[in-house]
């Protein structure tokens, strides 16, 4: 056999090879591109914690003692030992940015009288970084309270970032 | 030295044609799922598929109507009489005496003819002919008695399907909707409770087009997953369940490979309409119904009517 029939055989068992890995990979489902069917208590804390945000786009102060305990804070993942109480944080709102971020990703954990939830605080530019936040909501009747806001910033293109629009 | 020589081409070829034959057996083996390729969502490189934030342009065409929801391209199903829907059911886990088998086997019989099941006859293929007021329930749900475990991922979802038709329970169909019914207690560990009730995809299994959907048991999670605690056929998490059946199944025959019908949000129909019930009356056990197939009632949400400037409807005569 000549040098030019054994390069041809050796590169088509190399493109073979190659195929194999090409092969598994495409014939791995992926059944993480799905649609999902919202939760009841995602729609409706979805939606409270939109209203939540467009009053402080508004810096409407009335409307968000309405949805804040007395006792609120926040605690930020750069400095989780200062919590931002109540007033200092309507205080920060009314001074600070205005820019509307947008929530994907929502979940909630049903405690019984208590609502853990979480989302990803998304900035418009996709460049920026993104924020986690999770709310801790307590339940009495048909009211509901946001008693804690834990948020820490999420570096762009975090490795474990999902992708279901929620 | 020449001897030697020939010895050598003799293993090199040799060596050659058992691994060419070795690729074509791996290859052959590992045939038998396929992702759906024409999915519009784009790779992360995280092994997550994201709904594009630049999805695939609407076909602007007068024969096809697009009211609040667009065309995107894609197929949709049961358009013709031979692609009406068959909806297969796999029972999950443990359904022993459980009324849900009854209550949610009657619904998927004969929610086809429904008029509520009529608002997807305002949506069209790509020719702009419209769906039919049709679906199939061809044979009694089969079980699956936990071959995965009681604790699944998304991705096994899809390998239960898989071993209902590789062990020919259920067929091959390309115009099946295979829905995975699991029990109360069994676990989809991926945000069933916490972020969904159920959710559909697709997937090729022996190089054919399968769509499929999951819908967990309501009762592992009332508060989320269903809409009153007192039900109007006595089994709160088989009523929750009926509810997410009928939107998975509207979202499949609309947008079977998530490129045909949704709006600018990404939504699809029946997400436009989530959670929301319209007119309901009252059942003689004090709960809302607001659809009666056969000798059952249920509370299913709305779905959005492609016609009218688009709104969610109860029902389309």
């Amino acid at each position: 056999m000549n040098r030019i029939k054994k390069l041809l055989c050796l590169g088509l068992c190399v493109y073979l090879f190659n195929s194999i890995h090409t092969g598994i990979a495409e014939n791995i489902p992926n059944p993480k591109i799905i649609i999902p069917t919202v939760t009841l208590l995602v729609k409706k804390y979805g939606d409270l914690e939109k209203s939540l945000q467009e009053a402080i786009l508004q810096a409407d102060v009335k409307k968000i003692n309405t949805y804040l305990s007395t006792d609120f804070e926040e605690r930020k993942g750069v400095d989780p030992n200062s919590p931002i109480p109540r007033e200092t944080w309507i205080q920060t709102i009314k001074n600070g940015s205005k820019i509307n971020r947008i929530m994907q990703q929502i979940a909630v954990r049903d405690l019984g009288n208590i609502l853990i939830v979480s989302y990803l605080s998304v900035m418009p530019n996709k460049n920026d970084e993104n924020i986690f936040i999770v709310d801790a909501w307590k339940i009495e009747g048909e009211k509901s309270e946001l008693m804690v806001r834990y948020s820490s910033i999420v570096p762009h293109r975090h490795p474990n970032q999902s992708h279901i629009k929620v | 030295m020449i001897k030697a020589t020939k010895l050598f081409n003799k293993s090199f070829l040799i060596s050659c044609l058992g691994l060419i034959a070795t690729t074509m057996s791996i290859s052959t083996e590992a045939s038998v799922i396929k992702p759906d390729g024409d999915s519009i969502f784009v790779p992360t490189g995280e092994g997550w598929g994201v709904k594009s934030d630049h999805p695939l342009p609407s076909i602007k065409n007068e024969s096809i109507p697009q009211h609040g929801i667009f065309y995107h391209g894609g197929p949709v199903m049961g358009t013709t009489t031979a692609t009406i829907p068959n909806v297969y059911y796999i029972w999950y886990g443990n359904w022993s005496g459980n009324t849900a088998i009854n209550i949610l086997t009657n619904f998927a019989s004969g929610i086809g003819s429904t008029t509520y099941y009529n608002i997807n006859t305002t949506y069209t293929n790509g020719n702009g002919t419209p769906i039919i007021r049709a679906v199939n329930f061809p044979k009694p749900g089969i079980f699956d008695h936990y071959s995965h475990g009681s604790s699944l991922s998304r991705s096994t979802i899809s390998s239960i399907v898989a071993t209902a038709i590789h062990s020919n329970e259920l067929p091959l169909d390309p115009n099946g909707v295979y829905f995975v019914l699991t029990s109360a207690d069994v676990n989809e560990t991926s945000g069933f409770c916490s972020q969904y009730c159920g959710w559909h995809s697709s997937t090729r299994i022996n190089n054919t087009s399968i769509k499929y959907a999951f819908v967990g048991n309501a009762d592992r999670c009332l508060r989320s997953c269903a809409a009153q605690r007192t039900s109007p056929n006595n089994n709160p998490g088989a009523d929750g369940m009926a509810s997410v059946i009928a939107h998975e199944l509207e979202e499949t025959v609309t947008d079977p490979r998530l490129n045909a019908w949704y709006d600018n949000n990404g939504e699809e129909n029946a997400d436009k309409c989530a959670w929301q019930f319209g007119k309901t009356q009252i059942a003689p056990n004090g709960s809302k119904y607001n659809m009666t197939v056969g000798p059952n009632k249920y509370l299913v949400q709305m779905n959005w009517l492609n016609a009218n400037n688009g709104m969610c409807v109860n029902f389309k005569l």
